[in-house]
Order: structure tokens, then C-alpha cells, then sequence
């Protein structure tokens, strides 16, 4: 065996290390943290708004309406956050690099969906529709997890393709239930994925 | 100048392409199924079987066979034997491209 071969297989073998890595660095507390953080918003919302339509949000005062982009505003950047901060000490106890490149994969497999929920949801409010904003961000999350869960084992994926037919299912028959459907994906779905990789991790580490 | 090295100095159970593959992915997991190595490494059920045999007889991995929700649950992982051959296979592989460099170098 020469040099190149010998670096080609080198290669090959950090390629698998890395997008195994990834598998065992599914989120699991921090899912469970995201998806208590959407119930929260979404009990929040409800307070403010009464009503279990987005679309409701139109008729409130200036101050309510800037509330409501705050909580939510808090609930996308506290969820990253403490998720970063969760994965951030998991890498260092594992003793992993701290930049795992199926990790920068996954982003930007998930990169696309976002900018894609972000230019229509601004497009939405502009025309008032805002009730479709919802299952809009939870048919996007789910094509980007799904497409990141590529580089990964199947619980994402299988999370993704929930978020896809819960966004269809809702977009389709339930666009005034926005609440009810964030609170079904973005805050059952992450608790119910979290609870079932905290299981595995568990039941890995008897074996 | 000599580039190559002998082959005895090679572990030829791990330096096979299907079971490298297998031995990469269970030195990062704890442990894993069969459904999802096969999964991972794209192989077929019977490679996959065939590989994990070679690599069980030679004791580089742990194959254990039980049941869930009664079906049949094959999982697999990796021994500190079949480790320490993980690691000597690439500290063979960084010590070849290691000299291959020096020689590049020297030319």
C-alpha cells in the first residue's frame, strides 16, 4: 500500500467516524427544552391573543403584537441557544472535535427550508395571512430535518416526515388551529424525539 | 525508494473496504443494530452477515443476538481487541502516509 492509498482509506475512515459521530449526537435533553419552550410560547400566545388562530394577532394592539414577536423571538433563540450549549458540552466530553462536518452538513441541509420559511412568512404577514405562517415553518423545519437526518440514522428523518404531514395535514384543514399545531410538532414532537433518544442512550449505556 | 509496506504489517481483517467501514462506525457508537450498520454501510444483508462473522471469529466485535417486541434484535459492537486493531490499522495507515510524504519530499 503507497501513500495515497493509505490517505484515501485515512479519509474514508474520518468520512464514517464523523457521520456516526452525528447519530450519537442526537439532541435529546435539548429537544425535550426546545419543545417545553414551544408549549410555553404557545400558552403564552394564547394569553395574549385568546384565541387558538394566529390570525387573531391582526386585531391586537401595537404593544401585544410586539409581545408576540418577542416570545417567540425568545423561543427561537433560547431553543438554539441552550441546543448549542447541550451539544457544545456533549463534544467535549466525548473528547470530539469541535467542529463536526456532518454538523455543518446538517446546517445547511436545514439552511435552505429556513430562508425558505422566513421569506414566506414575511410575504404572509405583509398580505395578512398569517394564520398559513404555522404550518408554513412546520412543513419547512420538517424538510430540513428530514434532509439533515441524510447524513445521519433514521429518527431524524422520521422526525422530519412528522413535521411534513402534520404542516400538510394542518396547512390543508387546520390553518386556525396554529397554536394547536405548533404545539403537536415544534412542542410534542421535540419532547416525544428527545424522550425516545434519551431511552436509546439509555438503554446503550446498560449494554 | 520503497513506498509500499509489507502486507504483514497490515491487520487484513480490518483493512477489507466492507469491514473498515464497520469497525469506523462502531469505534464512534456505543453499540449498534444490524438494521442500522446495514443502513450506514450500504451493504447487503448478507455481506453484512459475512463481514461481522469475520470480524466476530477474529474477536474484534461483540455480536449479540435477542429479542424485541418479539422479533429478532441483532446488535453489535466493538471489543477493546478489535479497538487496539482499530487504532494499530491507523497508526499504520498516518506511518505509511507518513513516509510517503517524507519520500515526495526527498524527491
Amino acid at each position: 500500500m503507497d501513500g495515497h492509498e493509505a490517505r484515501k482509506r485515512l479519509w474514508e475512515v474520518q468520512r464514517i467516524m464523523e457521520c456516526t459521530t452525528l447519530c450519537t449526537l442526537l439532541p435529546d435533553v435539548s429537544a425535550i427544552i426546545g419543545g417545553v419552550l414551544a408549549i410555553a410560547g404557545c400558552f403564552l400566545t394564547y394569553a395574549i391573543t385568546g384565541a387558538l388562530d394566529f390570525q387573531a394577532a391582526l386585531s391586537l394592539s401595537q404593544s401585544s403584537q410586539t409581545a408576540l414577536f418577542v416570545i417567540w423571538g425568545c423561543v427561537g433563540v433560547i431553543s438554539i441557544a441552550q441546543h448549542l450549549l447541550i451539544s457544545a458540552r456533549t463534544i467535549r466530553k466525548r473528547d470530539l472535535p469541535v467542529i463536526v462536518r456532518p454538523g455543518q452538513l446538517a446546517i445547511l441541509a436545514l439552511a435552505p427550508s429556513v430562508l425558505v420559511a422566513i421569506v414566506l412568512s414575511v410575504n404572509l404577514w405583509m398580505d395578512g395571512h398569517i394564520r398559513y405562517i404555522a404550518p408554513i415553518w412546520i412543513i419547512c423545519y420538517g424538510l430540513g430535518v428530514f434532509s439533515s437526518g441524510l447524513f445521519s440514522l433514521r429518527p431524524p428523518r422520521v422526525l422530519g416526515v412528522i413535521f411534513i404531514l402534520i404542516g400538510a395535514v394542518g396547512l390543508s384543514f387546520f390553518q386556525q388551529y396554529g397554536l394547536v399545531l405548533i404545539g403537536l410538532s415544534f412542542g410534542l414532537g421535540h419532547i416525544v424525539f428527545g424522550l425516545l433518544v434519551v431511552q436509546r442512550e439509555k438503554r446503550d449505556g446498560e449494554r | 525508494m520503497n513506498r509500499s509496506i509489507t502486507p504483514d504489517k497490515i491487520d487484513s481483517v480490518i483493512h477489507e473496504p466492507a469491514r473498515l467501514a464497520i469497525v469506523s462506525t462502531l469505534a464512534v457508537a456505543p453499540e449498534m443494530s444490524f438494521k442500522e450498520l446495514k443502513a450506514s454501510s450500504s451493504l447487503s444483508d448478507g455481506n453484512l452477515s459475512a463481514h461481522a462473522r469475520t470480524l466476530e471469529l477474529a474477536g474484534y466485535i461483540k455480536v449479540n443476538k435477542s429479542f424485541k417486541n418479539r422479533r429478532p434484535l441483532t446488535t453489535m459492537r466493538l471489543t477493546r481487541k478489535g479497538r487496539a486493531a482499530f487504532n494499530h490499522y491507523l497508526d499504520t495507515l498516518e506511518h505509511i502516509v507518513e513516509a510517503g510524504r517524507k519520500s515526495e519530499k526527498k524527491q
